[in-house]
């Protein structure tokens, strides 16, 4: 039963009962106003006619009873006034004929013996009336009411009894019609009580109303709920506190609304599964994609072409059987979705749609296969280039040496200068032709990686290259226990390279530093050859790794530009990158980085 | 204790006082009660109680005797007022208002309806404990002896008593009036017939009403009417002290003029006493007070 319901059961069972009791009170009251008045004042007028009944009753003669009993009923209204003697003979009587008659009826022969006034309702002539009987006293003596006061203990002086009829139709219909007035008062009041009790119920249960409404919302799962605040009452405040208390969840809860939102719009598609492996609930990219209609309750593995063999897995790749017979590459993680209580719910799954991305992988493979391919027949073109270039280059040089060495007699300074430079052009492009073979060589060679101690091959290259200029003054400093892991001949080639451009472009200058080592940058490991030579022109730090580029002029450097393209291949061949920072005449600085990328 | 175990003891002691009175001739001693109906004939059981024999009794309009009786006891004022011989002792009783006429007669001792002075103010004060102003409402005749001994007995215990005199039935109003002035506490109707008038008392209790002065009758029945209190000396009283009176005289013994009861009965109308501010104790006022409600 509703609130209200039981109010108004309560306000009307209450009403009635306060009704009833009203009604009873005020019949209660009325009667005793009505009927009571007129028994007081039957018995006060006839009580003031004693004095005149007394002294008629003392003579004992009609005559003389009549006039004061025909003035007592005028003044009583009354049926009848009737003086009797005490053994209750009818001594007069307003109706002459009862005259002699002697009263036989238990009420007379109470009230003929007793010492008060008594009053009895009765039906008279078919009229419902008030009987009274008075007792008449002979005038009392000053000492009598003194002693006495209005009582009488004697009955040895009784003159007689008064007899009244007093007729109470008038007075019961007036008593009657007043209760009925009321009546209708209180039912009048009552409907007006109760219609103002459902009003006042109506405005009491509104906020409740709207207490039960937020309460259902925040079953929903929606915290931010606020309910108005309608009265300063009890009920203001439990608003208010309800509106505090939902504040409060939505600033320190996830809503479900929110986490539906966050779900219903996130890309990938989610699956939630029972703890057997049925689906319970998928996500809106989902249901898209998999046609959620038909998936919510078939087992995990239908929506796979062939299911992963772990139930948790992480960034699996699968292929979906999505709507209208169709595959989708994924890549799928899910995991074991446990209650609170640490009971197994179910699992969870994520899907993201990797159909793009394997397209461009599969263009990118294609690309790469090609660009080998290429370059293994570009390779292979340079080598035997190279290759074939090595017998003619020989040749040109060792005849060269010949006409030098045989005929040097028949040729002047001039032939001889030319045969020279013959000859250093020659041993120019040998070098040119070994580079380009060890480039070659590095492309094609298969990495065997293993751990590198670079401090180590650092310092014998630096020994090496004092050896190969003793005069020089030049401060080699090499970081300990700096190592790797790559393949020890490419790295050495590396750094070969790099010391040797250091030893070289610091030649210029009476005194160097050439610094070797690693350093952290952001959790990566960089490794850095540092001098204090000529330096470059960072403008041109872009072609500073392409193959045959020389930033300096030949005659002031030698070198066939090919050294730094070599280390730029070892680096990408190590997952890592390249590069310098310099300046002209304050020196250069070369890094790289290992393994920054998958190779 | 029942009423049959209780009547053995009562009758031995009418024997034993039978046996212990002087013999005397019946004439010597003879009850004249008044016509009326009032309560005369209590007070005539209370004094054969306490006499202990049977003594002649003559009921008005009856006639009196005419001789030959020593003492004539009276019960009430039409009894005491009948000639009797002059050389009869008159003990009068029930009779109030009467003592001052009965000084024009032979010998008499007059058995008052007022209660001792001590008594009837002790007696207000425990119905009234703030009682400081008593005003005592007569007309002077019959209290004129009373008023100075009260006025003793209430300096005794820190009651002053002030009496506008009522000059006759219709002087009441007068008198109540100046009792208004004098700012009293409380009313006493001293027993006096001229004044307790049916039209008087309901004068005097519609000035207690009015005014909120509690209005202290000297009888049970004016309680009843309503008075807020009364108290009364009971009629078996006045017959008993009758009895000791007479046997006295009897004896002998020179007897007062005038006789104050010492035992008294309170009768409260708790509406009239409500009705004219009497704030009753709060502790109550004993088993031995009659409550009117």
């Amino acid at each position: 039963m509703k609130l209200q319901a039981k109010f108004l059961a309560l306000i009307l069972g209450a009403g009635l009962l306060a009704s009833v009791l009203v009604l009873v009170l005020i019949q209660g009251s009325v009667h005793s106003i009505i009927i009571g008045g007129i028994e007081k004042s039957s018995v006060v007028l006839a009580i003031a006619s004693m004095h005149d009944l007394a002294a008629a009753l003392a003579s004992g003669r009609e005559t003389d009873l009549l006039p004061v009993l025909q003035k007592l009923q005028r003044e009583e209204g009354a049926l009848y006034a009737a003086a009797l003697d005490p053994d209750g003979k009818v001594l007069a009587h307003t109706t002459v004929t009862e005259r002699g008659r002697v009263e036989v009826d238990e009420f007379t022969r109470a009230g003929l013996s007793a010492g008060e006034p008594r009053l009895k309702k009765g039906i008279v002539r078919g009229e419902p009336v008030l009987l009274i009987t008075v007792p008449v006293w002979p005038p009392a003596a000053d000492e009598e009411f003194l002693l006495s006061g209005p009582l009488r203990t004697g009955l040895k002086s009784r003159l007689g009894t008064l007899k009244l009829a007093v007729p109470l139709r008038a007075p019961e219909e007036t008593e009657t019609r007043i209760l009925r007035d009321i009546s209708l008062i209180v039912v009048l009041i009552g409907a007006i009580v109760c219609g103002l009790f459902v009003l006042l119920a109506r405005g009491m249960l509104a906020p409740i109303h709207g207490l039960m409404a937020g309460i259902a919302r925040i079953g929903r799962g929606q915290f931010d709920v606020k309910v108005p605040v309608l009265s300063r009452d009890e009920l203001g405040e439990l608003a208010e506190s309800f509106n505090a208390m939902s504040g409060e969840l939505a600033r320190t809860t996830v809503s479900k609304e929110y986490v539906e939102g966050i779900l219903e719009n996130m890309d990938d598609m989610l699956v939630v599964t029972d703890p057997e492996g049925r689906i319970q609930t998928v996500n809106r990219a989902a249901a898209e994609a998999l046609d959620g209609s038909e998936v919510v309750g078939r087992p995990l593995d239908a929506i796979f072409e062939s299911p992963p063999k772990e139930e948790v897995v992480r960034d699996a790749e699968v292929v979906l059987r999505v709507k209208n017979g169709g595959r989708m590459p994924a890549l799928y993680s899910s995991t074991v979705f446990r209650g609170r209580d640490g009971r197994l719910r179910g699992f969870i799954g994520v899907a993201k749609d990797i159909t793009a991305r394997k397209r461009s992988e599969e263009a990118l493979l294609a690309a790469k296969l090609a660009a080998e391919a290429s370059n293994r027949e570009l390779e292979t073109f340079s080598y035997s280039v190279a290759h074939d270039l090595r017998a003619p280059l020989r040749a040109v040089d060792g005849f060269s040496q010949l006409l030098l060495s045989e005929y040097s007699g028949r040729l002047d300074e001039a032939g001889k200068d030319y045969l020279t430079r013959v000859r250093q052009g020659s041993k120019r492009m040998g070098h040119l032709i070994d580079d380009l073979l060890n480039l070659s060589r590095i492309t094609r060679t298969v990495l065997r990686p293993e751990s590198v101690d670079l401090s180590a091959l650092a310092a014998a290259i630096g020994d090496e290259l004092r050896r190969s200029e003793p005069g020089r003054q030049v401060d080699f400093v090499v970081a300990p226990n700096v190592r790797a892991w790559g393949d020890a001949n490419l790295l050495r080639v590396t750094l070969v390279n790099l010391l040797g451009n250091a030893w070289k472009y610091t030649g210029k200058h009476p005194t160097a530093r050439i610094e070797f080592g690693a350093e952290n940058r952001g959790g990566s490991t960089v490794y850095f050859v540092r001098d204090d030579g000529a330096g470059f022109d960072m403008s041109l730090s872009k072609r500073l790794f392409e193959p045959f580029t020389r930033l300096h002029a030949a005659n002031e450097f030698e070198g066939t530009g090919i050294g730094l393209a070599t280390v730029q291949r070892v680096i990408s061949r190590h997952g890592g990158r390249v590069w310098a920072e310099s300046a002209v005449e304050r020196g250069a600085a070369f890094y790289f980085t290992l393994w920054e990328r998958k190779s | 204790m029942s009423s049959d175990r209780a009547a053995a003891p009562s009758a031995l002691l009418l024997i034993a006082a039978l046996a212990a009175a002087s013999p005397a001739p019946a004439q010597e001693v003879i009850a004249v009660l008044s016509s009326a109906p009032g309560p005369y004939q209590a007070a005539f059981d209370g004094f054969l109680k306490a006499f202990g024999r049977e003594v002649p009794r003559v009921r008005l309009p009856a006639r009196p005797p005419a001789a030959g009786a020593r003492v004539v006891v009276a019960f009430g004022g039409e009894a005491a007022v009948q000639p009797y011989p002059a050389d009869a002792l008159l003990i009068a009783c029930m009779a109030p208002g009467l003592g001052a006429r009965l000084r024009h007669r032979g010998p008499f001792v007059f058995v008052s309806m007022k209660p001792a002075p001590g008594r009837l103010l002790s007696e207000l004060r425990r119905l009234q404990p703030g009682l400081k102003r008593l005003a005592v409402l007569s007309d002077g005749r019959d209290t004129a002896g009373y008023i100075p001994d009260l006025r003793r007995a209430g300096a005794a215990i820190g009651v002053e008593i002030v009496s506008p005199r009522a000059a006759g039935p219709n002087g009441v109003p007068s008198a109540l009036r100046a009792l208004l002035a004098a700012k009293a506490d409380a009313i006493w109707l001293a027993p006096d017939p001229s004044l307790a008038t049916p039209e008087n008392f309901q004068t005097i209790k519609q000035f207690s009403w009015d005014n909120r002065v509690p209005f202290y009758a000297p009888t049970r029945g004016l309680a009843v009417a309503g008075a807020a209190a009364a108290v009364s000396v009971g009629a078996e009283e006045e017959g008993r002290l009758a009895a000791d009176l007479a046997r006295r005289a009897l004896a002998g013994e020179e007897l007062p003029e005038v006789v104050y009861p010492t035992r008294t009965s309170i009768t409260v109308n708790l509406e009239s006493a409500k009705n004219s501010g009497l704030a009753l104790p709060q502790n109550g006022l004993g088993k031995d007070v009659e409550a009117l409600r």
